[in-house]
């Protein structure tokens, strides 16, 4: 008698074990849906086996061949909102997420990755799975880009940023950018981009086939604002070398911030010395016009101010030496009209222009003008045999040692008078001039 | 002219009667710009660059401030009658020294108008027999005050110290072609405008020695051609008014002819009868046009910039102009007939020749300047097409 209520106790408990959904028997750990929490990181309701929490069952007995056992007690993202934070709080959302479409991205039961996504730190199979995976192909890639850190700057879900990002962009780059973000605090200029606009104004935020990932290579960026620039880079007759090599606008100026005007990295004739004060560079090598001014008496105008764009453009030119109008190359030059429109935007106009002169040239004998007959009369010579460019210990910028003429140097012996002056170069004989009393030549 | 007889004299007094009693009333009534309001040139609505200020006539055009009669028609202090002196028929004017110099024909003198003393003044040399005048038609004030007049009926340029005396008379040594009607002085040199021989004599300022001649050369349409009036820019060049080929010449010191503008016709630009010619500080020239009735504005590449003084205006018109001067000193006192908010920066003097029945001053005055608040900039240049990134420094 007593064995027998202990077996019907047994059976009747065994068939509730079986048979009850909700007393104590979970759906997890029956040979059943044992996969299901077999993960490293499960789903809270399937770690505790809540399985009722979402599935909810439509009939008493289950499995019933044939029939669906259970059914999900909200659809779509109202299921899940039952205990994660609705969204629609922030006007812009990821569409899978708008949708209600959690599970496109979010396993359900739990994942061997953190958040329920199949996918760990690099994010990149799962975003891409979506998202077009060109832009993430480019030679140069932005870090975070680069190894699938999407959400790095991205929120997943929703945001008030456009591209659903986590911030406003500037904030968002120098929140990573820290050291950045702090000189750029205290530099003397800034690029206007980098104070008004977001980064991406230039730099494409996940990857391009420009080095810095900007959105277009140097220079053609730059010139999209600066387009006074672009008309000096296609066609000019001598451009500046250093925008057409790599680095481009670079090579001179910072892209966000600078100690000196122009977006400099120091004042402008240190710039341009950098290069143009060394012996060796290049081929045929550049003057080292450091050695040319260097402790000379005399500086020729407007490098006295430190300028030497005042004569040569750094951007380049049509005219040699990217002069702002013409000057000859060669030592002589017959002379026509313009022929020395670089010098005569700031020396006299008239310097030239007649053979007699009482006005507009103290190299005078009497009126004689004898700049024109050196200049103009005959083979034409040019300032060069007379003059430095640039600097001199010698009045008028005279050279000392005299222009280079193939393999010697013409020297001109000049002394300058109160009313004149004499010149014994190896050209002619010596001759005085004077302005007051002229000289007779015989 | 002496009517012989009794009648006719008669008539004539009655006649000048009449005359001196319309210009009386006229004169009172010149120079008052009220119930009228500004006249701007260019008119509104653009920016306003010229305005006429005010006309001078009498010794109460100046004299307000001061003695309402103050003159002297004789510098030496003797009995000094207070009556009023008018303006006669005139044509050249010069402005220094704070002073205008005006070359009465009408009246055979020369006027020195002081508006910070409030008096019309004029040379003793005047009453010197060598000193006294005949037609003079322009005159020059040379750096240290001494004054030049060219008298055309004497044949002969006068000079006058600043203190007014005679020094001496230039001209007996030219050829009898010779016609000197216009002077200039350029730092140690004095310049005769000769429209007999159609060239300017160069003379030395201190020895009246005739250092060289300008404006005859050989290349074809560079000499002068009937020249009637030059003046000198701060440059030193010269420009000069041609009555045979209605043009401008400019020419430097050593005569080279350096260009030119005008050319007979009417449009803007053109010229029908150029007079009386100035430069400014800005290099602006302005030249007087007797056919137009007007004054031409160019600026220092001899492009035109504009015209004021035209007939048709209640105020401001130029009436036969012929004499021409601008100069930035007595601002202040010309300041106050500008209208409210014009600043005046150059001031410009012009002699009429007639229009004094017409209220029409024998010196008008208008004032070069800005108007506080007006927009002076050209207009933008068309906005091309892409305009969605911001201007970058070029």
């Amino acid at each position: 008698m007593k064995m027998m209520s202990y077996v019907s106790m047994a059976l009747a408990g065994l068939t509730l074990l079986c048979c009850g959904p909700a007393l104590g028997a979970t759906c997890v750990t029956t040979a059943c849906h044992s996969g299901i929490a077999a993960t490293k990181y499960p789903h809270a309701p399937v770690k505790e086996g809540d399985c009722a929490s979402c599935h909810t069952p439509l009939a008493k007995e289950h499995p019933v061949q044939g029939t669906k056992g259970f059914a999900l007690v909200a659809k779509g993202g109202a299921l899940c909102a039952k205990c994660h934070d609705a969204m629609g709080k922030l006007p812009l959302q990821h569409a899978p997420a708008k949708d209600g479409d959690c599970v496109s991205c979010h396993k359900p039961h739990g994942s061997n990755e953190r958040f329920l996504l199949e996918a760990g730190e690099d994010r990149t199979p799962l975003c891409l799975s979506c998202h077009d995976g060109e832009p993430f192909k480019q030679k140069y890639m932005h870090g975070p880009a680069a190894v699938g850190s999407c959400n790095a700057c991205h929120d997943p879900h929703e945001s008030k940023e456009k591209a659903l990002l986590k911030g406003n962009i500037k904030n968002l780059c120098l929140g990573c950018h820290a050291d950045f973000a702090a000189t750029l605090q205290a530099a003397a200029f800034v690029h206007p981009p980098v104070k008004n606009e977001p980064c991406t104004v230039c730099h494409n935020p996940h990857g391009s086939s420009a080095p810095m990932f900007l959105r277009k290579k140097m220079p053609d960026l730059c010139v999209d604002c600066h387009k006074e620039i672009a008309k000096k880079l296609t066609g000019v007759k001598f451009p500046h070398k250093p925008l057409t090599q790599e680095g481009g606008c670079t090579n001179c100026h910072s892209g966000h911030y600078s100690k000196a005007r122009a977006l400099l990295a120091a004042d402008e004739m240190t710039i341009c010395l950098n290069c143009h004060g060394k012996d060796n560079l290049g081929t045929p090598p550049l003057k080292n016009i450091k050695t040319q001014i260097e402790g000379k008496k005399l500086l020729h105008g407007p490098i006295q101010k430190g300028s030497c764009k005042a004569c040569h453009d750094p951007h380049g030119s049509n005219f040699f030496r990217m002069l702002p109008g013409g000057y000859p190359a060669e030592l002589y030059a017959p002379y026509k009209d313009g022929l020395y429109d670089a010098c005569l935007t700031c020396h006299e106009k008239n310097l030239l222009r007649f053979q007699e002169t009482s006005l507009y040239t103290k190299f005078r004998n009497g009126k004689r003008n004898l700049h024109w007959v050196h200049v103009v009369n005959r083979k034409g010579r040019t300032c060069r045999i007379c003059h430095e460019p640039h600097a001199s210990d010698e009045q008028h910028l005279i050279r000392k040692e005299g222009a280079t003429f193939g393999g010697w140097k013409i020297p001109l012996n000049f002394k300058g008078t109160e009313t004149g002056g004499s010149c014994a170069p190896g050209c002619h004989k010596a001759f005085i001039y004077d302005r007051v009393k002229a000289q007779v030549y015989h | 002219m002496q009517a012989s007889c009794k009648r006719c004299r008669r008539t004539s007094v009655l006649k000048m009667l009449a005359l001196s009693l319309a210009l009386a009333l006229g004169a009172g009534c010149a120079g008052k710009t009220a119930n009228i309001g500004p006249v701007f040139w260019p008119p509104p609505p653009d920016a306003p660059h010229i305005q006429y200020l005010t006309g001078i006539n009498t010794s109460r055009d100046v004299g307000e401030k001061k003695n309402q009669d103050a003159f002297s028609l004789i510098v030496t202090g003797t009995d000094q009658a207070t009556r009023v002196r008018k303006l006669g028929k005139s044509y050249g004017i010069a402005a220094a020294n704070n002073k205008l110099y005006l070359a009465e024909i009408g009246n055979m003198e020369v006027v020195v108008i002081d508006p910070v003393k409030g008096v019309f003044e004029s040379p003793s040399g005047l009453l010197d027999p060598r000193g006294k005048l005949k037609v003079p038609v322009n005159v020059a004030v040379d750096k240290t005050g001494n004054l030049y007049v060219a008298d055309t009926g004497r044949g002969e340029v006068v000079v006058y110290a600043p203190d007014g005396h005679f020094v001496k008379a230039i001209g007996k040594e030219f050829p009898p072609t010779s016609k000197i009607v216009a002077v200039a002085t350029y730092e140690d040199n004095l310049y005769l405008l000769d429209a007999g021989t159609g060239e300017i004599r160069v003379l030395d300022i201190k020895s009246g020695e005739q250092v060289t001649t300008l404006g005859k050369i050989d290349k074809q349409g560079q000499s002068l051609v009937l020249p009637t009036n030059l003046s000198f820019d701060d440059k030193g060049f010269i420009y000069v008014t041609n009555t045979g080929n209605n043009r401008v010449m400019k020419y430097d010191r050593d005569g080279n002819y350096l260009g030119n503008v005008g050319g007979i016709g009417d449009r803007v630009g053109n010229f029908s009868r150029p007079k009386g010619i100035a430069v400014d500080k800005a290099g602006r020239i302005y030249v007087v046009d007797a056919a137009f009735s007007m004054v031409q504005v160019f600026d220092d590449k001899m492009h035109i910039l504009t015209f004021f003084g035209e007939p048709g205006h209640e105020a401001g018109s130029l009436n036969l102009p012929a004499g021409i001067a601008v100069s930035n000193e007595n601002l202040d006192i010309y300041q106050k007939f500008a209208a409210p908010g014009f600043k005046v920066e150059t001031l410009i003097y012009v002699v009429n020749q007639l229009g004094q029945e017409f209220n029409i001053p024998r010196i008008s005055v208008y004032g070069m300047g800005k108007m506080e608040g007006a927009n002076y900039d050209p207009p933008p240049p068309p906005k091309a097409k892409d305009q969605t990134k911001p201007k970058a420094a070029q």
